[in-house]
Formats: C-alpha cells, sequence, structure tokens
C-alpha cells in the first residue's frame, strides 16, 4: 500500500524515537506503559519479518502427521487440538514424539518472536527435551 | 463514574454498615497491581457507634469484566474472612457490599497493609538469609490456611464446588471446557492436559488452598510478611497445588535458582510448611503440581487477552498477558515428558 518507508521501517524508527527520547525521561507507572509500548513494537517486528514464514511451516509441520489434507492453518490447528484430546496420538509412541517436536517448534518459534529471554533463561529446555 | 466522586455513598454505605450515624472517606489513590479487580486506597472516619474511628483502608471492587475463573467480591470476602479466622495473616475483612448499589459494583473494604507485592521490586530488597526466611514464613502460613477443610469450614464458603478424589478429572474437564470457550485451538494445552489426567496423584483429601499463592501475591515489608493477598482464585483442592504452584518456574520472576517463589530454597519453603502441618511434604507430589501449574497459568493469561481481544477492555498489559501463554506452552513442553507417575 505504501511506498517507502514501509510499515517494518516505520516500527524501527518508532522503536529507536521511544528508546532514546522518551524511556529514558519517565519514571513509574509511565515508564512501564512506555516500555510496554516498546515490547509490543519489537512483537509486531517480529510478526512482520516472520510471521507468514512461520504461519507456512506451521501448517507443513502439522500436514505432516496426517496423510489426508487438512486445509489451511486454523483448520490445521483446529483438527491437531481436536486429536490430541481425542487421544490419537498415544503416549509414549512414534507418532507422539513427532507430535512433540512439532508443538516444540512452533512453540519455540513463537517464544523467540515474543520472549527470546526466557529462552535464554530456560537454556532452551523445550527444544532439548525432545 | 470514578471512585473519587462517589466517596460520599461509600462513608454512608460503611456509616450503615458499621452502625454508626456518621463516617467520612477520603480517597487517596487507586493501587497497581489489580489486574482483574481495582483497590483504591481510602482513609475512612467513623464518628461513633462499635466501631468508630480512623482506619487505613483498602477499597476492593470488581473490574470493568472479570474472567470467568475469578470469585466475584462477596465471595472473596467470605474466603478472607476464613483465612483471617483460620489466623493466617491477611488484611482484616471490614465491611462487604455485594449488591453493587452503592457504586455500580459490589465491593469491600479491609485493612491497608504496609509493604510491597510487585515481585521483581520484592526480590530485589531481600538481602542475605532475609529470602529464606520469607519463604519459611510463607510455608508456615500456607498450613494454616489449609487447616480449613470442608469439615471445619464456616457455614460462609458453602458456596464453594465440593471435589474429592475426581478433583483431576473435574480439574480437566474445566480446563477443556475453558479451552473451548477461547477462540484459537491450543494442541499444547490440550496434550499437556492429558498428562496430568495420566499422571495423576491419587488425591485422599482436600483443603482450602489459595490457588494463587505465588510471589506477587503477597506483602512484605523489609523482608517480613505483612499481607496474604488475592484470595479470588481460591477453592477445595489438593493442598499440595498451592506448594506446586509456588515453587513454579513461571513464577519465579527471573531468579529460577531460587526454587520457592524465586525468594528463597524449595527447603526453606518446605520446612515452613512441615512446622505448621507436623507432617513431611511429599515432593514428588509439588512437582507434579508444579510441573502442570503452567497449564492453569496458561488459560488465565489466555482468558486475560481476550478479555482485550474482544474489544470488552482494550489494553495493552492485558494483550501482553495473553502472549505469555507462549511461556507456559514452552515450559510445559520442557518438564512435563521428565514426570513420572507415582508422585
Amino acid at each position: 500500500m505504501l511506498p517507502r518507508p514501509g510499515a517494518a521501517d516505520l516500527l524501527k524508527m518508532a522503536q529507536q524515537a521511544l528508546q532514546d527520547h522518551v524511556t529514558g525521561k519517565l519514571e513509574g507507572e509511565a515508564k512501564y506503559h512506555a516500555l510496554m509500548a516498546l515490547r509490543a513494537i519489537a512483537i509486531a517486528e517480529a510478526e512482520l519479518k516472520e510471521g507468514a514464514a512461520a504461519d507456512a511451516a506451521e501448517l507443513k509441520r502439522i500436514q505432516a502427521l496426517y496423510e489426508e489434507p487438512l486445509g489451511d492453518l486454523a483448520a490445521a490447528r483446529r483438527r491437531l487440538a481436536s486429536d490430541i484430546r481425542a487421544r490419537r496420538f498415544e503416549p509414549g509412541t512414534p507418532r507422539e514424539v513427532r507430535l512433540l517436536d512439532a508443538l516444540t517448534a512452533t512453540t519455540a518459534t513463537r517464544l523467540r518472536a515474543v520472549n527470546i529471554k526466557y529462552m535464554v533463561r530456560r537454556g532452551r529446555g523445550a527444544e532439548s527435551a525432545v | 463514574m470514578s471512585l473519587a466522586t462517589q466517596s460520599q455513598a461509600v462513608a454512608d454505605f460503611i456509616a450503615r454498615a458499621a452502625g454508626a450515624q456518621r463516617a467520612t472517606v477520603s480517597v487517596l489513590n487507586r493501587l497497581g497491581g489489580g489486574a482483574i479487580q481495582e483497590n483504591w486506597a481510602i482513609d475512612v472516619a467513623i464518628a461513633d457507634g462499635p466501631q468508630a474511628g480512623n482506619y487505613e483502608a483498602v477499597l476492593r471492587s470488581d473490574a470493568v469484566s472479570v474472567i470467568a475463573e475469578s470469585w466475584p467480591r462477596a465471595q472473596e470476602y467470605a474466603l478472607i474472612a476464613a483465612a483471617h479466622g483460620a489466623g493466617v495473616t491477611v488484611p482484616q475483612p471490614l465491611w462487604l457490599e455485594p449488591s453493587g448499589s452503592v457504586t455500580g459494583r459490589p465491593f469491600y473494604v479491609m485493612r491497608r497493609v504496609r509493604g510491597m507485592a510487585q515481585g521483581r521490586r520484592l526480590l530485589r530488597s531481600l538481602e542475605g538469609e532475609a529470602g529464606d526466611a520469607l519463604a519459611q514464613r510463607l510455608g508456615a502460613e500456607l498450613a494454616k490456611l489449609h487447616t480449613i477443610t470442608p469439615v471445619t469450614a464456616p457455614d460462609s464458603l458453602a458456596f464453594l464446588p465440593k471435589v474429592g478424589g475426581d478433583l483431576i478429572a473435574v480439574r480437566a474437564a474445566h480446563y477443556r471446557k475453558s479451552l473451548d470457550a477461547l477462540p484459537e485451538p491450543q494442541p499444547v494445552l490440550e496434550w499437556a492436559i492429558n498428562r496430568m489426567e495420566d499422571l495423576a496423584p491419587k488425591i485422599d483429601s482436600v483443603a482450602l488452598c489459595h490457588r494463587d499463592f505465588r510471589t506477587g501475591n503477597y506483602m512484605a515489608e523489609s523482608g517480613e510478611l505483612t499481607a496474604i493477598l488475592d484470595f479470588e482464585f481460591s477453592g477445595w483442592s489438593d493442598p499440595y497445588e498451592d506448594l506446586g504452584w509456588f515453587c513454579a518456574r513461571c513464577w519465579r520472576f527471573g531468579a529460577v535458582e531460587r526454587e520457592a517463589g524465586g525468594i528463597g530454597t524449595r527447603e526453606a519453603f518446605y520446612a515452613g510448611y512441615e512446622s505448621g502441618t507436623g507432617r513431611s511434604v511429599d515432593d514428588a507430589r509439588v512437582r507434579y503440581w508444579e510441573a502442570i501449574a503452567p497449564i492453569r497459568w496458561a488459560i488465565i493469561a489466555l482468558q486475560q487477552g481476550e478479555r482485550h481481544a474482544s474489544g470488552q477492555e482494550p489494553s495493552l498489559d492485558l494483550a501482553l498477558t495473553g502472549l505469555r501463554a507462549i511461556e507456559c506452552d514452552y515450559d510445559l513442553l520442557a518438564e512435563l515428558p521428565k514426570l513420572k507417575k507415582g508422585a
């Protein structure tokens, strides 16, 4: 829709402006709100940059657990959740291992975008667990 | 209309509730930390009658929108009063207005307590052995709360749903129903709920559990406990649920090596609890509840996020809280595969 600068560039500059000129001058609740806004911008940036590829990869991972086509990502997620609840991935089976691999990869991708510091503290716990 | 413009109505209510002719209320400020409720610092002066005197107090009212798991204020008041009666260090409950007719929303008033609750600030304020001492004290407080059982409970707690040996099945059904009410499917939580059922211990007794007993929900001053707060999720449960929730990694505020609430050692916390109950803590049982704790936190976080996303209560804070469910998913995938049956 827009010529340059695009959405990603605008977000980056908004983030920079907040960091350079605003947050350092604030205290207490105002600073808390500014930091939340900065965090939201960082997450939105990651979503813009990687969201489409991450969604495609997630659909591919879920689809790989099935033989028949599942449709789009929303349908695939619904089907997966419903089959897990119906216990169609029995514990201790190769099928469950493949399920956990898929869930872990998707969760790790999301967490990297939302709070990579949490993963640092965690020492990549979930990814090394499977 | 904000509380500041309703102080006369609140004062008139307090006068009636306290059997007085006249009371005045000064609204000081809104207090932080109430994501689900609103808390206001108020000063109350009762001119006459049996409760005459000055009270530094907090008025706690329902928020604009609430989440399904949270008790309304009248029930929360009954829970605090029961805990107070059992000797738990809580703010003294003073007056309850359950109808919503005074300010438009139900509220209650309790004594204001000194100290701070905010998790990360509290962690930073603890020096030397203070964290272990606080963890031990909190263990002992929890033991007092758990002396309240369905047999010993006052009639005012009759509203609490009964549970017994079927606790985990009831909980699993409740979680699945909560997930069905959310707009997006949650495959990790579905898997974790199955594991919660598969690995469930035998539940042989239940007690009144706080069910949100964690750093952030108590106040301390100079390392000393001043009050346990937020009984809005309380109910009958396996007492070990409270111990596991307190130790859960998601409630250590980054201080993951201090396993008891990010403030002290697990041993100090257990020692405090054992001093109150006279029984050894079953560590495996704590670790079961600890490993499944992120299921519940994830559902609450998703519900909080939905308060924003649905347009009911637009808030960046709530929106970001919803995203914290991803951390829970990650913890569940890391910890649950390690858990063995037989806790």
